[in-house]
Parts: C-alpha cells; structure tokens; sequence
C-alpha cells in the first residue's frame, strides 16, 4: 500500500537530529539522542515507545515546552521551514502553540484549570490567538464542544472541570487544541489515564475529527493498538533513538527492528491461545549513562560486536527505514507471535 | 451557604461563652480572688468590702450567672486604678491597635507574596536564595529582640526614626516592621512553596501549551489558585497578631495599644481590667475568625461545589 | 501467625535482618544528604551543642551567673578574659548567663513538647482511629481551643497563678496539643483506610495491634519533625514570656531575662540586649534547619519531592 497523497509538498514539521539533555543533579539525562522525522500536511504519524524512550521530551521539545533542566542541545526542530530552537525559535514556537500546532496531554484530570469554567478556558485560547470578542469566543466554544461530542454544549459550556468526567474532560481539551483551527494535533498518551471504553471513544474521535479537518497528528503513546487504530505511519522509539519508521500496517506485519518484533510479540493477544505472557528480557538503559551504540544492543538476541556502533536509519524497502544491523527480512512474524517464520 | 454561616456563627457564640467561663474560673476560683483582684496594697475592711461588693461571698453558679450577665453587657466593672470603666479603657486603645497591626499585616503581604512569586519562578537564583534566607530570619529572631535591634539602630544610632510611642507614620514604621518581619517569613514561604507546586501542574503546563504569555499564565493561572493558601494563612496572621503578639511588640516601642494595656495591667495587678481585655479581645478574634472561615468559603468556590 | 509455622522461624529473622540493613541503607544516605546538605549539617550541630552546652552548663560555665559584682557592672565585651563577653547591669558574667539560659530554654522545650506532644498525640490517635463521637468531640475541642486568644489568656493565666518555669510551662502546653492532635489525627484517619490496615483488622488483629504495628511507625516521622518545630516555636515563646516578666524570675536565668534586663540599657550598653538576641536567633534557627531536614530524610515522599523539583521534567524525561 502508497500513500503518496500524505506525503505531499513540503512537511508541515520537521525533527532534524534533534537532541534534548536535562542537567540534573544525578547526571545529564540524555533524553532524546537524534531523532529525525517529518510530519506532512494531514499525515498521522504514530510515534511509540516505552516509558523512557524519550517520546514525550521529543514532543515537548517540538512545542518549546521544555523547562529547565532541560535542553535541546543539538539538531533543529523546523514548523514550515523555520526553526524552533534557540531565543527566536522559542518565541516563534510561544507563537504558533495553541495555533497552528496543538497539543492534547496525557491526564485530563489535572489538565484543567479548576477555578475557571471550561468555556472561558477555551475562549482564553480564541481571543489570544484570533481576537475574539468575548461573544464571538463563546459562540466557537459551543460549536467547539459539539464538534467534539459534548452532550447540550450551550449549558455545559459554564461547567467547571469537576463537575465532567475523565471523558469529556479530555473532550474539552481536544476541542480546546482545535479552537484556531491547526494544522498539526500533537497527541500525547491522550487515552492512557481513560478508562478502557473511553479510550475507544476518544480515539475515534480524533480519527474522525482528523479526517473531516484534513489535520496532521502526532500520536504519542506506548499502546501499538492505539497507533494501529489512528496512524497511517509509525516510527518507533527506544533509548532516545528512533529504531524503525514506516507504513503502520507493514511495520506491524513485519517488523524489521529486533525490538518492534519484541514488541508486538508482547502484546497480549485475546485470539491466539498462548502459555504465559513473552516480554522482552533485560531493562531499559539507563539514560544518563547510555550505552554507545544501538540502545537495544544489551537486550537483543540478535546483537554481535557490530551493534557497538549506532547504524543511521537505513531504507529498507517501500518507505521504511530502519536502524539496524542485523533487521530482520521479509520473514515477518506468525500468529504465535514468533519471529522468523515466513508469513502464510 | 447561608446554613455553613449559620453554624459557624453558632460556633463562635460557643466559643465565645468558653472564653468567658475560661477567664471567669482563671480570676475568681484559683486562689483568693480578693487578693488577685485586689491591689496588693488594700486593706483588710477593703477587701471585705470589696468581697461583698462583687459579690464574692456567694454561691459560685450565682457568681457565674452574675458575671455572665455583665459580660453580655459589656459590663466589666472598673479599673482598679484609673476607677474608670474597663470597657471604655479597652475601647479608647483598640484602634491604636488596629493601626499597627493593620500597616503591619500590609507590609508583610506586599512584600512577601512578589517575593515568593519571583523566588518561584527562578529557583536557585539569587533572588530564591535571599528569599529563603529572609523568611528563615523571619522565623527564627524573637521579635522582643529584632524590635530593640531597630530602635538601636535607626532610633539611637542613625537618630532617623523615634524609638517609641505613638504620632506620624515614621512612629508606625519601626513596631510595624517589627511586627511584620516573622509574618513575612512565614508567608513568603507559604507563597514560594505554594508558587512552585503550582507552576508544576498540569494544568499550568496546558496554559503554556496554549501560547498564552508568561505572565499571563503565572499571574492568572498560577496565581489564582495559589492565591487561596496564601490568603488564609493571613487571615491567621491577623489573628495571631491580635491575639496576643501585638502584646510583646507594642510592649517595645511602648505603642499605646491594647496590646500595652494588657502589659501595664499585669505590671499594676489591675486583674479587672486586665480580664476585660481578655474577653473582648478574645470575641473580637472568634468574630474575625468566623468571619474569614465564611469569607474563604465563599472564595474557595471548588471545594463548595465539590 | 499460627498456622506459618516452620516457615515462620526461617522468615522471621530474615525480615529483621532486612530491616535492619534498611535502617542502615537510609541512615547512611540520611548521612550523605546532611554533608551535602549544609543547611541541615548546621542545625544539627547547633541542636547538638545546644544540648550539650545545657548539659554540662556547670562545667564550661566560668562564672557563677547569679554572681553579681558592682564593681565589674557593664563590661563591654572582648575586653577581659574573666568576662569574655562583657557583664551586664548588675556585674554578672554574660558568657555563663548564656550558658545557663540554655538550660532554661532546653528545658521549657522539651517539657513542652514532651506534654503537649504526647497528649495532643495520643488524642489525635484514638481520635482518628476509632472516627464517630470521639472523633467529633476531640475535633470540636481542638477547633475551640484554636479560636481562643491563646497569649492573651495565658497573660491572664499567669497573672493569677504567679510567675515561675512551671506557669509557662502549663500555659505553653495548654496552648501548645492541639497542632499534635491534627496532624495525628489526619495521619490516623487516612491510614486506617488504607487496605493493609484494614486487612490487618479483618484478619482478626486488635486495635491495639493495629495501631502500634502499622499507625505508630507511619506518625513517628511527623510528629517528630513537628515536635522540633514546636520546639523553636516555645523557645521564643518563653523569651517573649520572660521579657513581659511573665516567665522565669530571677534568679533563675533565661535568654527572655537577659533581653528585658537589657532593654534599659539598650543605648549604653548594645552587649546585654544583642548577646541573648543572637543566641535565640542562631538556636531557633538551627532548630528550624534541623527539622526541614529530618522532615525530608525520614518522609519519603518528601525526599522524592526534592529530587523532583530539581529534576523536574526529569519525570517527564522519563516517558
């Protein structure tokens, strides 16, 4: 499967090598070390990883929303060709946050403001951004939480954040990200503190307001079935690199990098029959003290003295890369989970 | 709303009438109350007079209700050496009190919660370090000690300011540092502490997100919800200083205020108008005390609609 | 822990041993923190000497404090070794009036916080563990005694039973359970909802167990770091008393005596009035670095607070 109609023109945002580092008591944490991807206009990119991997510093880093400790220390980050690192670059991104490129955060419990009813939190956005009078701004936030399935949006729009729930707050926030209308929704673990249920609503929420807005989204999460359900590409990260990046359907079906293999091989599965749960041995590296070389090196089984070196992303057949020596080839994996079994 | 008031009004009447049984037992059941109410220098046919007059030779539940009466009068009975009523002497210094404690309270506010806030929002700076370092002096000096270090300095050796009494506001300014300097560091740690937690929220964190300026979402955001620790713990302060540590300050600069009233009474063993102090400064700190709790109430909208 | 049996006998030293290889583990990083900790290393040796000082008053002490001597009156200080830190209005030895007001402040302290601490402890205990009436009484006299006008009666309180160490000491603990009895209560109360307590009871363990096997280890950080907060706070408070002439009489010395017996001669003689200052000021403060510190070593959830602020997007590092 091509996609060309998502990759045209020039990308929206671009990660070129970026670098994030916190100088913390305990050491530099190097969170983020050379991550390069792009996001194009109504792409939707899924960026995974476990806790650690430097997903979210990335995400925080693309907002210019690190706060010290921490540091882009290298590389550059790019919003239609202009630069979002540094003093100008930081003041550029304050410029564009909650404009052109959004963002939805993980917990919806606290990420409301408790002493201000949601509509003037929306409309704080609206008349910032647009210059909304404070008639028009509440106007939009009626059509804003309709648009993002809020039941009677009129006489909700006065609630405070205690009085919804875990769902409609991330609601709120949703339709607070979409409030000027961006181009780029930046996603991170929006569902991970929703319940099961819940979580399947607010996905296809953002898969169909997604594709009613035409908007790109970066989806940050740790779940591979919530890429699987939203993003058309996926770049998977480990110890603050990027290990694989491609299609979603055909990194899923056949994941070149040791560790995507891993990965998917431990997830549970609720339709195949297995003995115990597989999970992958070892533990993740310790990022003040990273290993040289690929991060995955001290947990693959896979791994010989080559891996001591860090391979760049490589292109390793229609619209994939991988970073990685020894990637598996066209074998995929079967329905057992097991890796190395040519695919039926 | 109405019903929360309602009740805490009820509690301060309660309170109120302990306070009054408090300071009834204190001066007429511990020992002889003829000699702590008496001047040292009364003769025995005054005191038996005297007994007799207040009724002190009676029943004990009769005493009470007797004096329970007076008080919901305000009735005290005179000083013992200026033969004047107790209440109007108490009256005639309150507001003197008032000023003090009020220019006191303001300072430390006005200084402490800009202190905080920057202290904040640059932690480990210059700026956080001194304010750690005031508000810990703030805590540890004895404000006898600091008061008389003021009037060492500016009144004895600059001569800039006088070292006592009452007049134009250069007599207000040294008791009241003197009496704000322990409040300020103790509210500019609240207002540090509070600013930090609040910065590292959530929901201070999707401000940002929004592109809102800096000060906007410190001053708006941050603020706001800091704000509501920050004012209570003043409203305590208030208290605190009425209820008794403007006693020690006034006591310094000889600030003709209750506070100094409260001193000197001990100092001439005038007991009477010593337990009118007691009784109206106590309701006068029930009264404010319900005040603010309904006040905070009202502010503190989240936790009402919770 | 009838039915373990054997296993019990192989498990049960091992958990000793385990607890005390914990005990040893937070001690030592409780020891690297305080080095590193400049602040706290300073209040506690100022809590040390402090103690110490009381202790052996009588031995470091060069004078006799009480001794007075016209002739040596309103020596300045630095000026004489028989009175390294000068004299005050009636000839007495500043440097051993210091060192015996120590005692003075060491003991009002801890008798303070020894009474008030352990009522308002074990109040705040029953009230919070068994909830209902008992709780609603002991709350509704706690919020009572706090809306009362607590120096002023105690002005009064003092007034009529005559001044002495022992008046302050029972109006000071008077004024001084109730924040013991709060703090206690809002640990017991949350604590008895945690599932082991609650497991605990419906295996079948008395209060009794309950209270001193899992409540009783979980207050003693608190209320010991709250204890020596209280501490400094009496401190100053018997300075206060004292300088009103409320509190120790002579001859007895406090720092509190030393300041009002300054106070006259404040203009000819700065020594008498800043040396107790100065005293009050470095102990109280020394206090107050101790217990921020033991508060962050002995409460996890503190210690973890610290690392956090300083490695704040640390956490946000980690995803």
């Amino acid at each position: 499967m091509s996609f060309p109609d998502d990759r045209t023109g020039e990308p929206l945002l671009e990660v070129d090598d970026a670098q994030v580092c916190f100088y913390t008591r305990g050491g530099v944490v190097q969170a983020v070390r050379g991550v390069t991807f792009a996001v194009h206009r109504g792409e939707t990119l899924g960026l995974v990883g476990e806790s650690g991997s430097g997903k979210s510093v990335t995400a925080l880093a693309v907002l210019g929303l690190l706060q010290p400790p921490g540091r882009v220390t290298g590389g550059d980050i790019r919003w239609k060709g202009r630069s979002l690192v540094g003093r100008a670059g930081l003041k550029r991104a304050r410029r564009i946050r909650g404009k052109e490129m959004a963002v939805v955060f993980q917990d919806p419990m606290t990420s409301l403001n408790p002493l201000f009813p949601v509509r003037s939190q929306i409309a704080e956005v609206l008349r910032h951004h647009l210059g909304m009078s404070r008639r028009e701004a509440e106007e939009r936030v009626v059509e804003l939480l309709d648009l993002v399935g809020i039941p009677a949006p009129r006489q909700r729009a006065g609630a405070y954040p205690h009085e919804l729930s875990g769902g409609q707050r991330q609601r709120v926030l949703i339709a607070m990200a979409l409030a000027c209308e961006p181009e780029l929704l930046i996603a991170d673990e929006p569902t991970t503190a929703l319940d099961v249920t819940i979580q399947a609503q607010i996905l296809e929420l953002i898969h169909e307001i997604q594709q009613r807005l035409g908007l790109a989204v970066l989806l940050i999460t740790h779940d591979l079935g919530v890429v699987a359900g939203v993003c058309r590409r996926v770049a998977v990260m480990y110890g603050g690199k990027i290990m694989e990046m491609g299609g979603a359907d055909e990194v899923f079906e056949r994941p070149a990098h040791p560790y995507t293999a891993g990965l998917l091989r431990s997830t549970p599965r609720l339709d195949v029959v297995r003995p115990r749960l597989v999970g992958i041995d070892g533990l993740p590296p310790n990022m003040t003290a990273p290993p040289p070389g690929c991060p995955f090196q001290p947990r693959c089984d896979r791994a010989t003295s080559a891996c001591e070196t860090m391979p760049a992303l490589r292109p390793d057949g229609d619209r994939r890369e991988v970073a990685c020596w020894h990637a598996l080839g066209r074998e995929g994996i079967d329905a057992t989970g097991v890796a190395g079994q040519p695919v039926a | 709303m109405g019903r929360f008031a309602l009740r805490r009004a009820a509690f301060g009447i309660v309170v109120m009438f302990l306070v009054t049984v408090v300071v009834f037992v204190t001066t007429r059941m511990i020992g002889d109350p003829a000699n702590t109410l008496l001047p040292l220098t009364a003769t025995h046919e005054q005191r038996v007079a005297f007994t007799h007059q207040l009724g002190l030779d009676r029943p004990i539940l009769t005493q009470f209700v007797h004096y329970l009466g007076n008080v919901s009068h305000l009735d005290f009975g005179n000083s013992l050496l200026q033969s004047r009523p107790a209440l109007n002497i108490v009256l005639d210094r309150l507001p003197n009190t008032f000023e003090l404690v009020g220019f006191g309270l303001a300072i430390a506010i006005l200084f402490a919660i800009p202190l905080g806030v920057l202290a904040a929002l640059k932690p480990g700076s210059l700026v956080d370090k001194a304010t750690v370092v005031v508000s810990l002096s703030g805590l540890s000096v004895a404000q006898v000690w600091l008061g008389l270090l003021l009037i060492l300095v500016f009144a004895a050796e600059l001569k800039v300011l006088p070292s006592a009494g009452i007049g134009g506001i250069d007599h207000l300014i040294l008791p009241g540092l003197t009496l704000a300097f322990p409040a300020l560091g103790r509210l500019v740690m609240l207002t540090r502490s509070t600013m930090i937690d609040e910065l590292n929220t959530q929901y201070v964190q999707t401000a940002r997100a929004k592109g809102i300026p800096e000060i906007r979402v410190v001053g708006l955001h941050a603020l706001r919800n800091a704000a509501i620790p920050i004012l209570t713990l003043s409203g305590w302060e208030l208290i605190r200083a009425l209820a008794g540590f403007s006693v020690v300050v006034e006591t310094v600069f000889a600030w003709p205020g209750v506070g100094y009233l409260a001193f000197q009474s001990i100092q001439q063993n005038d007991v009477i108008l010593l337990q009118a102090i007691v009784t109206v400064m106590g309701f006068l700190i029930v009264a404010i005390n319900v005040g603010l709790d309904v006040v905070f109430k009202v502010i503190d909208r989240r936790v009402e609609l919770a | 822990m009838t039915t373990v049996g054997a296993d019990a006998a192989v498990v049960r030293p091992n958990l000793l041993r385990l607890r005390l290889q914990d005990l040893g583990a937070s001690l030592r990083s409780a020891i690297g923190e305080l080095l590193h900790d400049r602040a706290g290393l300073f209040g506690l040796v100022v809590v040390l000497a402090l103690i110490l000082i009381a202790i052996f008053a009588p031995l470091i002490a060069p004078q006799n404090p009480s001794a007075q001597s016209l002739l040596d009156r309103l020596e300045p200080p630095f000026k004489s070794w028989s009175h390294p830190l000068g004299t005050d209005p009636l000839g007495r030895d500043e440097l051993s009036r210091l060192i015996y007001g120590s005692r003075i402040s060491l003991e009002v302290g801890a008798l303070v916080v020894a009474i008030a601490g352990t009522t308002g402890t074990i109040l705040g205990l029953i009230s919070g563990y068994f909830g209902g009436i008992v709780d609603s009484i002991v709350m509704r006299a706690v919020d009572t005694q706090i809306a009362f006008p607590g120096l002023l009666l105690a002005l009064l309180i003092i007034a009529v039973i005559g001044p002495s160490l022992k008046a302050i000491v029972i109006v000071l603990s008077i004024d001084g359970w109730m924040v013991y009895a709060r703090v206690t209560r809002g640990i017991t109360a949350s604590l008895r909802q945690e599932p082991y307590v609650e497991a605990a009871e419906i295996v079948g363990c008395r209060s009794r167990r309950v209270i001193f096997r899992h409540i009783l280890p979980n207050l003693a950080s608190p209320v010991l770091t709250l204890g020596v907060l209280e501490f400094a706070r009496i401190i100053l408070a018997e300075a206060a008393l004292s300088f009103l002439g409320l509190g120790i009489q002579p001859p007895s010395v406090s720092w509190g005596l030393m300041l009002s017996d300054g106070a006259d001669y404040l203009f000819s003689a700065w020594w008498v009035v800043s040396l107790p200052g100065i005293a009050i000021a470095l102990v109280v403060l020394g206090i107050n670095l101790f217990a921020s510190w033991l508060r962050i070593v002995s409460d996890p959830h503190a210690r973890d607070k610290r690392f956090a602020a300083s490695a704040r997007v640390g956490g946000a590092a980690m995803t």
